[in-house]
């Protein structure tokens, strides 16, 4: 069975008109209280060498950094990755290709893809902690020679994170346009292809490919940036800020490009859904998976070339060039990818989150209840309050706004030269509203 | 030094309160609207459907096949949706429609084979048809967008606003 819209049935309602422009209004609002009433000097770590003024992290309980640190607690996390891992295979080759029956649809593009926003934001590089891919390398390693452990040749500093970018319109292209990509065939492709590109790259580059290259891997770190668990300049595991914790976001090639199309899938996803997107792929049906693949990468493009042009045209000061200004500014736009990750798939991760679990406890449509959920039904509280639901939506547009203007005022005052401080902000701050209010009027409806 | 700046833990509050305040107005604003809607919807659920082709009912050999409805001088028309499917080809085009919670929407089909209807409401529904004219009603309780898909052709006849 091919679902023509993916996994999760039933959309929300468009968030009402006035909901839109408040929403709008307070993110334009708080944009310039930032630009003209905030600190004048980075408080923040800004990379270049000089520590901000704002208080560093305070360490972390000392029988929780011990947990965190023991060998048995992190191979029982990789154990538990291996766990999921054989779990997902087995419904991929023993359960049925349906998925109203076989959970391992919603483990992918539900528990995976979107259960890694929260479980990063919470407990930080969730995916690098469990990642059965990373596991797998180090089994496989143990057959080379320990000279070749860390790979034949060194990934080149300019390939940065291109590849985990790449990664990225792969996984969205076969979540939103790929014919087939609810069905096993097309899922099992994929994954394959996406082990041969990890454990190969792994193999030749080292274990650090999978920070660089790793779509799954490099999402869930940059949202644990936003999360309290940090490690000091010693490794110590301590807890600081999110706006501490999101300066230390690593700059270089493909950043942008990373956050790009994070963003740019998600609005690409709610557009397609739009009715007259819809009436016009089924009245031309051919080329329709083409078109949009040609549209994704536009979008994507189009929201990273913004961010770029007003970036790296800047003066800058001395030790940066023009043309890496643009990353040292990317992670302001992490915040607000997890705002609108969240408004997106809120619903989707709380109700087929639900109904997930509940196929988990009878992956092969055999009447088992292998976890005890397989009775339970689907709450639709948060369906069932569409005001409540509506409201949380624009407050994480909001909010990942904030901190994403927050972020960027930051960096900046430590990019530019003092004459610019202000006005060399406006034009990256206008990129950022553009986002929020594009990201508003999606959920507004066309 | 220079005069104290507004610095964040003042900064992000305030900056929610606003949002807060501004939505909380907005969410109010929204159930006043919604209050006549609502209660209009009630009222032509409670009143059975106006329709004048009515003979078609006699054609549709589905156990759960509406009542014959009585015309009845009802101000608003009940919704309806006509499905027209020919093969591969169906129609409507993804028409866009507004439903209460709760609210019988009319789905009268003109068929030349059976097929089955997925409503992506929470929870599913499911409408099979017949080939040849028949209708069907469709409730759906919980807000949300809708789509009405014709399983065989995966087209969407229609997107339902239910709220």
């Amino acid at each position: 069975m091919d679902l023509a819209h993916g996994l999760g049935g039933g959309g929300d309602l468009p968030i009402s008109a006035s909901a839109a422009v408040l929403g709008g209004s307070a993110a334009l609002i708080v944009s310039f209280a930032v630009l003209t009433m905030a600190w004048r000097r980075p408080r923040y770590d800004n990379l270049l060498g000089r520590p901000g003024r704002a208080r560093r992290g305070r360490p972390a309980p000392g029988w929780l950094a011990e947990l965190v640190d023991a060998p048995w607690w992190t191979r029982t996390l990789r154990a538990i990755g291996l766990v999921l891992l054989a779990f997902a295979l087995w419904c991929g080759v023993a359960g049925p290709d349906d998925p109203g029956t076989n959970p391992l649809f919603g483990l992918v593009y539900v528990v995976l893809w979107v259960g890694l926003v929260p479980g990063s934001l919470l407990l930080g590089p969730v995916v690098k902690a469990l990642s059965p891919a990373r596991t797998l390398h180090r089994g496989l390693t143990r057959l080379l020679p320990a000279s070749r452990r860390d790979g034949w040749w060194s990934l080149p500093a300019w390939a940065g994170r291109w590849p985990a970018a790449a990664g990225l319109v792969a996984f969205a292209w076969v979540e939103l346009i790929a014919p087939g990509g609810t069905t096993l065939p097309v899922l099992a492709a994929w994954f394959a292809g996406y082990a041969v590109v990890a454990l190969g790259g792994a193999v030749l580059f080292g274990p650090t490919w999978f920070a660089r290259a790793d779509p799954f891997e490099v999402y869930s770190t940059l949202v644990a940036h936003l999360s309290p668990w940090s490690r000091d300049h010693r490794g110590r595991l301590e807890v600081v800020g999110p706006l501490h914790h999101l300066s230390r976001v690593e700059p270089g090639p493909g950043l942008l490009a990373v956050v790009s199309v994070l963003l740019g899938s998600t609005a690409f996803d709610s557009y397609r859904e739009s009715a007259s997107w819809l009436r016009f792929t089924q009245a031309n049906p051919d080329g329709v998976v083409l078109l949009e693949t040609l549209l994704l990468l536009a979008v994507c493009t189009l929201l990273g070339g913004l961010f770029w042009l007003a970036t790296s045209t800047e003066t800058v000061v001395r030790g940066i060039s023009r043309r890496t200004a643009p990353s040292y500014l990317a992670h302001a736009v992490v915040p607000i990818v997890v705002g609108y990750m969240t408004a997106h798939y809120l619903t989707l991760l709380v109700e087929t989150g639900q109904s997930t679990l509940i196929q988990a406890s009878d992956p092969l449509g055999r009447g088992w209840n292998l976890f005890g959920t397989a009775d339970r039904h689907v709450d639709l509280w948060l369906s069932l309050h569409p005001e409540l639901l509506a409201t949380v939506k624009v407050l994480a547009i909001v909010l990942g706004h904030v901190v994403g203007v927050v972020a960027a005022h930051d960096r900046s005052l430590a990019l530019l030269p003092p004459r610019r401080h202000v006005t060399g902000q406006l034009a990256l701050l206008a990129v950022m509203v553009a986002y929020t209010f594009g990201g508003l009027y999606l959920l507004f409806g066309l | 030094m220079t005069t104290r700046r507004l610095t964040l833990p003042t900064l992000v509050p305030a900056a929610l309160l606003t949002a807060v305040l501004a939505l909380a107005g907005c969410a109010g604003a929204d159930e006043e609207n919604a209050g006549p809607t609502e209660t209009a919807s009630d009222s032509s659920t409670a009143e059975p459907t106006p329709s004048s082709s009515a003979p078609a009912q006699t054609a549709d050999p589905e156990p759960d096949a509406t009542p014959t409805p009585k015309p009845t001088p009802t101000e608003q028309p009940a919704p309806e949706l006509e499905i027209t499917v020919a093969g591969d080809q169906v129609s409507p085009n993804a028409v866009e429609l507004e439903l209460g919670i709760g609210e019988t929407l009319l789905l009268r089909f003109d068929a030349d084979r059976p097929g089955e209807l997925h409503v992506h409401s929470k929870p599913e529904q499911y409408v099979d048809f017949t080939a040849g004219t028949s209708t069907h009603e469709l409730v759906v309780t919980t807000p949300g967008t809708v789509e009405i898909e014709e399983h065989d052709s995966g087209s969407v006849v229609a997107l339902v606003e239910v709220s």
